[in-house]
């Protein structure tokens, strides 16, 4: 089969002559170590590829692996879910946890009632002593007085010394 | 001229035995199918990238995947070894071609022609801007096929293989792109010459 069917043509033969210079000229561009270039990249890359190197460790930090990444967050998540607990469960901490998420029990106004009433009476029982407990302020107050007359007389008798 | 290309750079023990040692991971067989078919593949992306930086990574690229398939077992030898090469070579470039289209819209950028581009340490012995230009404004299968024809020094029939058309069509094809690119070269001579006679005016 003839495949130039434009042999004929003197102006075409004579573009196909230019572009085969060019094609050459295109071939010939890269430098003399091209072929070692192309011959490195197969040997680094497919032959015997280099183990990891020290320096792409280096570069290779873990939270841009989306597994450890993931490892990560499920361990804050947790931790931080475990010291919820902790601090529901402690005596320090608050009892009742106000967030969207948490549940309080609904007290009614009787039950408050009943509720401090009950109070009252504990402390009735528990502190009975009231009226002495009034007398002992009374007391400090009135010795507090007497203090202040005594500091003014020394006061007093120490300007006129003076 | 006239002669089937392609054939004339097997190496004299065949180019199956050559694959086979490629194929089992001899050196020496990969140096010379690098030596053999290097810078067909690297003129022909360079012609169509314009840029010798990113025609020597497609091509680097392309050798790199065809040496995983070939050791991988994934390529078995029937005598279209150049069509296969080349097939995955053009893929690769019309790759390069698509990523830079999207990073040019990505960036609204307007980049500059690239055959107003100088060509990077360029030692044509001729001026070739013209005929480049001229390529450029022919439709894609017509570059293509000039491009397969003379930068990568493909014979018809390794065409044929590569694209699945057959081989009267291929020639037909080329031969009308070689006339559109005649055509585009004459009439950016004749604006050359109007250009010339106004600045002498």
């Amino acid at each position: 089969m003839n495949e130039h069917e434009h042999d004929r043509d003197p102006e075409l033969i004579s573009l196909e002559m230019t572009l085969n210079r060019l094609a050459e000229a295109e071939r010939c561009a890269p430098d003399a170590d091209f072929e070692q270039r192309l011959h490195r990249a197969v040997h680094e890359q497919v032959l015997t590829p280099a183990p990891i190197s020290l320096e792409s460790a280096r570069h290779a930090v873990w939270w841009k692996d989306p597994i450890n990444l993931a490892a990560a967050a499920s361990v804050v998540l947790v931790g931080a879910v475990a010291v919820l607990f902790w601090r529901a469960g402690s005596p320090m901490g608050p009892t009742t946890l106000h967030s969207p998420g948490s549940v309080v029990l609904d007290v009614t106004p009787a039950q408050e009632v009943e509720q401090f009433i009950e109070t009252v009476a504990w402390l009735q029982e528990a502190v009975p002593d009231l009226d002495a407990l009034v007398e002992q302020a009374e007391s400090i107050g009135s010795s507090d007085e007497a203090l202040w007359d005594e500091l003014e007389q020394t006061f007093s008798v120490t300007e006129e010394s003076i | 001229m006239g002669q089937d290309r392609g054939q004339d750079t097997f190496p004299a023990e065949g180019l199956t035995a050559l694959l086979e040692r490629a194929a089992s991971g001899e050196d020496s067989a990969w140096s010379e199918l690098i030596q053999i078919y290097g810078r067909r593949v690297f003129a022909l992306a360079r012609s169509r990238l314009r840029s010798h930086d990113a025609a020597e990574e497609v091509t680097q690229s392309v050798f790199v995947s065809i040496a995983r398939k070939l050791t991988a077992g994934e390529y078995e030898e029937s005598g279209r070894f150049e069509a296969w090469l080349f097939r995955v070579a053009m893929n690769r470039i019309r790759d390069e071609i698509r990523r830079r289209r999207r990073s040019m819209i990505d960036s609204n950028a307007h980049l500059p022609e690239p055959s107003h581009l100088p060509s990077p340490g360029s030692t044509d012995p001729e001026d070739f801007a013209p005929l480049r230009r001229a390529l450029e404004e022919l439709s894609d299968a017509d570059r293509e096929i000039i491009e397969l024809r003379h930068h990568g020094q493909l014979s018809f029939r390794q065409i044929a293989a590569m694209t699945g058309e057959p081989v009267g069509t291929l020639l037909a094809r080329h031969h009308r792109a070689l006339r559109k690119l005649k055509g585009l070269l004459e009439k950016s001579q004749r604006e050359n010459e109007w250009s010339l006679r106004d600045e002498r005016a």
